[in-house]
């Protein structure tokens, strides 16, 4: 029964020690870097950052956007 | 986080302490419990159930009673003052090694029946329970398991295994509800269910 | 040249690049949700039949005189018995499970983490027929299994009562998949990796070992009692967290910030986020068995992790809300947007609510009641169904190229969904707690078993009505996808749902400032 208690802890020890190091592992090899850009991967030339992609069918979008722009403006000179 | 080998890594890592500490060493702390053997009394706990009563436990099985039965009293099952007299005491790991599978339970919209076979020994309770269920509490929403039990013409004498059911819940006149094997086996199972003795590790409380 | 909505032309490299991927999914992907929505009805039936008999446990036992006469014409011995027997509650109950989580909830997720793969990889989907072998088995699987468990063949082990048989074949099905995923991200076009495809491909990997073992340990080659218990609530939570979860946050990381046109707020925190998930979530299992025959150590480390479950998911609600935040209007115009959103809330409250469930406290009041229903419909409904519905939202038009046919159905849907869901927690919550504490409390005298029983009547019968509710949004989904899938539904020039317009820059949504 104590072989048990020893083999876990050695497993824990050698897993918690293998993820420390992978994670120094990553860091020191550049996996960190240029995170932010990551974020944008997801957009293209033609969907690019600024751009919403969806709506319910029948809806211009862009109509509805300025209209609300108007409303907007309107409610703050009041 | 680009390359795929750190992903697999970092999966392999994280799924691994959790498989360690929640599957490897729980197999070897609780999967190899001995029962508890009393010599001078000839008895070993947990008590084996019959034939008759493992067949049952396969019924209840088929019949999903775990979805609104437990079989786990929690300490607090067991208080004197605040439990429902469903256990004189909590249960433990060796009080399951001879379930397969277990059958723990995670609901209680019907009590807890670790300890049935003690509250209620009656095979005609039990039997009348399970036909019709609201025969013995109105306000029960236990399924009736009618298809457990056949109505048949009374012969020239009433079977003595005829389920002894109250008025209103009878079949017509003429007829009487006779069990079949597998209500039979259901009952020796339920009535097996006995885990009112003491264990080293799970002591009795003292009267 | 033709542009969208905003002057942005659509004719470009990458826009035809994305019609092709998107082209190379349409069978595999298409019949992925075609089939989990016809489970989805199929499982919303069995669960509304299993709410009824809870509250009124004579439905459909006693049928119609003419009725029961009829079927005894063509078996006069017991077809009223075989009827009974097969949707009595111990085995509709278990039927509804099965057939929402592996039916409906993981071939949803399926088809949506296969498009999201494509994309993300921004390749062709590889061996589409290997993924769609995958499915047909996974449907043939999950058909037999439902048969088994109203047939009485259940394990009754929870969340794995497909015989071994089914099992087998669904872990063939995940494993033929999985193995794809991983090929497919060898093989994605050099650049970076996202959020999603780490959560993908997480799942993609874990997944069939959580079902592997389970599947030894519990069914094939069983171990002793108590360490059964574990084994299993180690599988079923994990199901949720290391299956569902990821591929839900996959779904919302995509499309919240692709719907509003904004990238995620910060990729720091999307990167912590996953590996404090993978660290702690796979420890929870334990809390499902609080106060349970378990050693203490191990219940403690399983509260301790569900406690942890703070960071993750409080550090994912942040950042997608700074990501929505200055674009909460955008909810008006995309219903995918309306769904995800929804959804990502509902995981911030549902896991919220699980930690708090995790502690001894709280756990012993309400372990064994409703409220554990009310938290577990509210994580794999609210949060993962409510996602996989603005996905499919998404992901339809694009690989059919025509639009939904009807904005009335979309709406009967959400808000159906909506309020059908928000009512169904609600009533099981509070009636899970009165349960809870009136079951704990048999000194007070007016507590006996029957006045639990007559007090959380009307709760259960309320479900029912949510659950109805439920039903119907998703006929009205159903039709709308049967609908668009036969041709209904305008069609689209582009990959976009856009009509090319000619576009000024004033059309530009507004970035938040922070």
């Amino acid at each position: 029964m104590v072989l048990y208690y020893i083999l876990m802890l050695v497993s824990l020890v050698v897993l918690g020690g293998s993820a420390v190091y992978a994670l120094y592992w990553a860091a020191s090899h550049g996996q960190f870097k240029k995170m932010e850009q990551n974020a944008t991967t997801i957009f293209d030339s033609d969907e690019p950052v600024g751009e919403p992609t969806d709506a319910f069918p029948g809806i211009d979008l862009k109509k509805e956007i300025e209209h609300r722009a108007k409303a907007k403006e309107k409610s703050k000179k009041v | 986080m680009n390359s795929l080998r750190t992903l697999f890594i970092g999966f392999t890592i994280t799924f691994t302490l959790a498989w360690l500490g929640l599957v490897i060493i729980p197999y070897f702390q609780l999967g190899q419990l001995a029962p508890q053997v009393d010599e001078d009394a000839g008895m070993s706990y947990p008590l084996i159930r019959s034939g008759l009563a493992e067949r049952g436990k396969q019924v209840y099985q088929a019949n999903g009673c775990i979805y609104c039965h437990s079989q786990q009293v929690r300490p607090m099952d067991a208080d004197p003052i605040k439990g429902r007299g469903w256990g004189p005491r909590r249960t433990v790991a060796r009080d399951y090694i001879y379930d397969k599978p277990h059958l723990l339970g995670t609901m209680r919209t019907g009590p807890d029946l670790t300890n049935i076979g003690k509250r209620q020994p009656s095979a005609d309770w039990h039997h009348a329970h399970l036909y019709a269920p609201q025969s013995m509490a109105e306000y029960s929403v236990m399924p009736p398991y009618r298809y457990l039990y056949t109505v048949q013409k009374i012969k020239s004498t009433p079977n003595p295994k005829a389920v002894k059911l109250a008025k209103g819940y009878q079949p017509e006149e003429g007829y009487e509800v006779i069990p079949t094997p597998d209500a039979i086996a259901l009952v020796a199972y339920l009535q097996s269910m006995d885990r009112t003795y003491a264990l080293p590790e799970a002591p009795l409380p003292k009267e | 040249m033709s542009k969208n909505l905003y002057g942005t032309p659509t004719d470009s490299t990458d826009a035809q690049e994305r019609a092709l991927v998107d082209a190379s999914c349409r069978i595999p992907v298409l019949l992925f949700i075609a089939s989990s929505v016809f489970w989805l009805l199929v499982g919303t039936v069995f669960g509304l039949i299993a709410s009824i008999k809870l509250h009124n446990p004579h439905f459909l036992i006693e049928l119609p005189r003419w009725f029961a006469l009829y079927l005894d014409k063509f078996s006069p011995d017991g077809t009223v018995d075989f009827i009974n027997a097969m949707l009595t509650f111990g085995r509709v109950r278990p039927a509804h499970l099965n057939i929402v989580a592996y039916g409906w909830a993981s071939a949803s997720a399926l088809g949506v983490a296969i498009w999201l793969m494509a994309r993300l990889c921004r390749a062709p989907l590889r061996f589409p027929a290997l993924v769609t072998a995958a499915m047909v088995l996974w449907n043939i699987a999950i058909a037999i299994g439902t048969i088994a468990i109203l047939g009485g063949k259940s394990t009754s082990i929870e969340w794995l009562e497909f015989p071994s048989y089914v099992s087998l074949m669904l872990f063939v099905s995940y494993a033929l998949i999985s193995i794809w995923g991983v090929n497919m991200f060898v093989h994605r076009k050099p650049g970076h990796v996202y959020v999603s495809q780490w959560y993908i491909m997480a799942a993609l990997f874990w997944f069939p070992w959580l079902y592997g073992t389970a599947n030894l340990l519990l069914i094939f080659a069983p171990i002793q009692g108590s360490s059964q218990a574990i084994v299993n609530w180690w599988y079923g939570h994990n199901a949720l967290g290391l299956w569902f979860t990821p591929i839900g946050l996959a779904a919302a990381y995509y499309f919240i910030p692709k719907v509003i046109g904004r990238p995620v707020h910060s990729y720091y925190l999307s990167a912590f986020g996953f590996w404090a998930l993978a660290l702690f979530y796979s420890w929870n299992g334990g809390h499902h068995l609080i106060g349970g025959p378990l050693p203490a150590w191990l219940i403690t480390s399983s509260i301790v992790a569900s406690l942890m479950m703070f960071v993750p998911v409080l550090v994912t609600a942040i950042n997608h809300h700074m990501t929505m935040k200055g674009n909460f209007h955008m909810l008006h115009y995309s219903p995918t947007l309306r769904f995800v959103v929804f959804g990502a809330m509902s995981y911030t409250l549902a896991s919220l609510q699980g930690s708090s469930m995790a502690f001894r406290s709280w756990n012993s009041l309400t372990h064994f009641t409703h409220y554990t229903i009310g938290h577990s419909h509210l994580g794999l409904y609210a949060f993962f169904t409510m996602i996989m519905f603005g996905s499919i939202y998404y992901i339809v038009p694009r690989l059919t190229r025509r639009e939904w046919p009807s904005i009335t159905l979309i709406k009967i849907h959400f808000w159906g969904s909506a309020y059908g869901i928000i009512l169904m927690v609600l009533v099981l919550s509070v009636g899970g707690v009165v349960q809870g504490w009136m079951m704990n409390n048999p000194q007070i005298p007016q507590n006996t078993f029957e006045n639990i029983l007559k007090i959380t009547n009307p709760y259960l019968f309320a479900r029912s009505l949510s659950g109805a509710l439920l039903m119907v949004a998703h006929i009205a989904f159903a039709l709308n996808l049967t609908l668009i899938l036969l041709g209904w539904g305008k069609k689209t020039g582009g990959p976009t749902l856009f009509n090319q317009l000619e576009a000024s820059e004033e059309a530009k949504p507004k970035e938040s400032t922070l």
